[in-house]
This record gives C-alpha cells, sequence and structure tokens, in this order.
C-alpha cells in the first residue's frame, strides 16, 4: 500500500477531511483522534494488516507517520 | 439546506410519514422503485428528492449512500428507518438467504446509513435525530417470527448503543409499533378471519400507519431534546393487555 493511500485510511478512521493529515502532523493536534478514532485504528490493524496492537502502543503514537508505520 | 432521509418511503408507513413530515421538512425519498418513490413525491408539501436504491444491497450501500450526499451537495439533520423485510418463518424454514436478507434490510442498512450520517467527511456531522420504526415484537416473542423479531430486537439495540456513541449530537430513538394494515402485513391480513382474530388481541383495534406519525414527528423535533435511547410503543394496548380472554 502507497504512503499515500495509508494517509488517505487514517483520514477515514479519524473522519476527517481528505488532504487534512501530512506525515509530520501530530496526532495530539487533532481533536479526532479521540478513543472512538484509536479503537477503529486497531480494529483496521487487526482486519485488514492482520496486526495486533494494543491501546497503550497506539496511544504512544506521536505523529501521523507513526500511526501508518504499522499499515503494511 | 437539511434534509430527512425517510428509507421505505415508497408505500405503508414510509409513505404516510414522508407526506406528513413533508408539511414541515425538505426530505429524502428512499426505496427501490422510482415509480412508487415519484408518487409518494407527487404528494409531498415541499420538493422532495429522490435516493433510490435497494437497502438489500448492503454491501456497496455506504459507498453509494456518501457518492450521492456529495453530488447533491446536502446535508441531513434528521433520519427516519422506515424500510423493513417481514417475513413469518417458522425455524424450520429459516435458512441463511432468509436471515441475510431480513437482517440487511431492517438492521445492517441502517448501521451502515447512520456511519455515513454521523460523518464528518460526509455529513459535517449535522445529523441531529434519528428514529428507528422497529416492531412491538422486539420485546416479545411469537411463534414463526424469530427472525423477523430478532432483527427488530438486534435493530433496537443498535438505537440504544448508537444513542450513547452519538450523544450529545445526535438523539435516536425508536418506535415499536404493533399490527397495522400495510402494503408489508396485507399477506397476513388478507383473510377476514386473520383479521378479527388479530382485533380481539388489540384493546384499540388494528393500527394505521398514520397511527404512529406525529410520534415520529414529536422524537425527531427539539421538543424531544432530552430523549434519547428510548422505545417508544405505539400498539393500541396490544403488549400491555393481561386479560385472559378479550370479550
Amino acid at each position: 500500500m502507497l504512503q499515500q493511500d495509508r494517509i488517505n485510511l487514517l483520514e477515514e478512521i479519524m473522519d476527517v477531511e481528505p488532504g487534512s493529515l501530512h506525515l509530520g502532523d501530530l496526532l495530539e493536534n487533532f481533536e479526532e483522534w479521540d478513543s472512538l478514532s484509536i479503537l477503529t485504528y486497531i480494529t483496521t490493524l487487526s482486519e485488514t494488516f492482520k496486526k495486533t496492537v494494543d491501546g497503550k502502543q497506539v496511544k504512544a503514537f506521536v505523529t501521523v507517520e507513526d500511526a501508518i508505520r504499522l499499515m503494511e | 439546506m437539511t434534509y430527512t432521509l425517510v428509507t421505505g418511503a415508497s408505500s405503508g408507513v414510509g409513505r404516510e410519514l414522508a407526506v406528513y413530515l413533508s408539511k414541515t421538512r425538505q426530505l429524502i425519498l428512499n426505496g427501490r422503485n422510482r415509480e412508487r418513490l415519484e408518487e409518494t413525491r407527487l404528494h409531498c408539501e415541499n420538493p422532495a428528492l429522490v435516493w433510490e436504491y435497494d437497502l438489500a444491497s448492503y454491501k456497496s450501500l455506504e459507498f453509494n449512500l456518501a457518492k450521492w450526499l456529495s453530488e447533491q451537495q446536502i446535508e441531513v439533520e434528521a433520519f427516519v428507518h422506515c424500510a423493513g423485510v417481514m417475513n413469518m418463518v417458522p425455524l424450520r424454514g429459516v435458512n441463511a438467504e432468509i436471515l441475510e436478507s431480513t437482517y440487511a434490510v431492517n438492521v445492517f442498512a441502517p448501521e451502515l446509513i447512520m456511519k455515513v450520517l454521523a460523518s464528518q467527511r460526509y455529513n459535517r456531522k449535522k445529523m441531529k435525530s434519528v428514529v428507528f420504526i422497529s416492531s412491538n415484537i422486539s420485546n416479545r416473542g411469537a411463534a414463526a417470527f424469530s427472525v423477523y423479531g430478532a432483527s427488530k430486537s438486534a435493530l433496537d439495540g443498535l438505537m440504544r448503543n448508537l444513542a450513547i456513541e452519538l450523544a450529545p449530537g445526535t438523539r435516536v430513538n425508536a418506535i415499536l409499533p404493533g399490527g397495522m394494515l400495510t402494503e408489508m402485513t396485507k399477506e397476513i391480513f388478507s383473510d377476514e378471519i386473520v383479521i378479527k382474530e388479530m382485533e380481539k388481541n388489540y384493546p384499540l383495534g388494528l393500527g394505521k400507519p398514520y397511527d404512529i406519525v406525529p410520534a415520529v414527528e414529536y422524537l425527531l423535533s427539539e421538543q424531544a431534546g432530552w430523549i434519547t435511547g428510548q422505545q417508544l410503543t405505539i400498539d393500541g394496548g396490544r403488549t400491555i393487555d393481561i386479560t385472559e380472554r378479550r370479550i
């Protein structure tokens, strides 16, 4: 999956407008990066990429780049 | 401009509801039959839009609705899920196809529609109130109703869970009608003897679609601003009657 596709997927997970996220953006600056987005992220990672992560790991992400790194 | 989406608007309760709500709201009429939707539209007071889509095709529903909303450039502030599939099937006749086709319209479709309407990217989080048309069987049981009855219980479960997840921005409630003479029930009520037998169970008699319409309007309105996650049973007294045998 291309890097842009992964960013698009994260935008979908966070329910933000397309083009809102960039690699270096801090997740804490987005109110949409809330508990529901984190849950959706964990589910998507499991369903689409067959990867298991827990909430603690996800909450440790700082940037958009951190979040999309596991999407492969 | 904001709209109210009514599914199942081509006949029965959905059509009556659409005509009533059109007095005060801009509507989106959903159904699978264009001709019948156009008939409903002719009876609406305010001009209505038509979203022709068969909710049984639930796998492409999300994409289709999001695309349609984006093309129309409109926002939806209220949603009434009236579309429903009812079947009387004894357990021995149940199969995967019947389950899927019933749950597709009664449960999967409303959840996927809610997902689109609750989103920022497709609807700017404009949705304020939602009413699901459930059934008074939701909290009860009846022979040959395992598929339909359980699907309505699932619909009410969906209503309660989304009422919490989407609060405080969106209120979600359900109306649980009893037996009504509609397009969906016409086969059951085609026999005079059946009607007479059923009427005995309804202290206020069998219902008509119009009997639930004002309650839907109320739940959608700001007057119901502190009501969410609730089932409102409107069934002419059917489910509270403990008389052994009505006389």
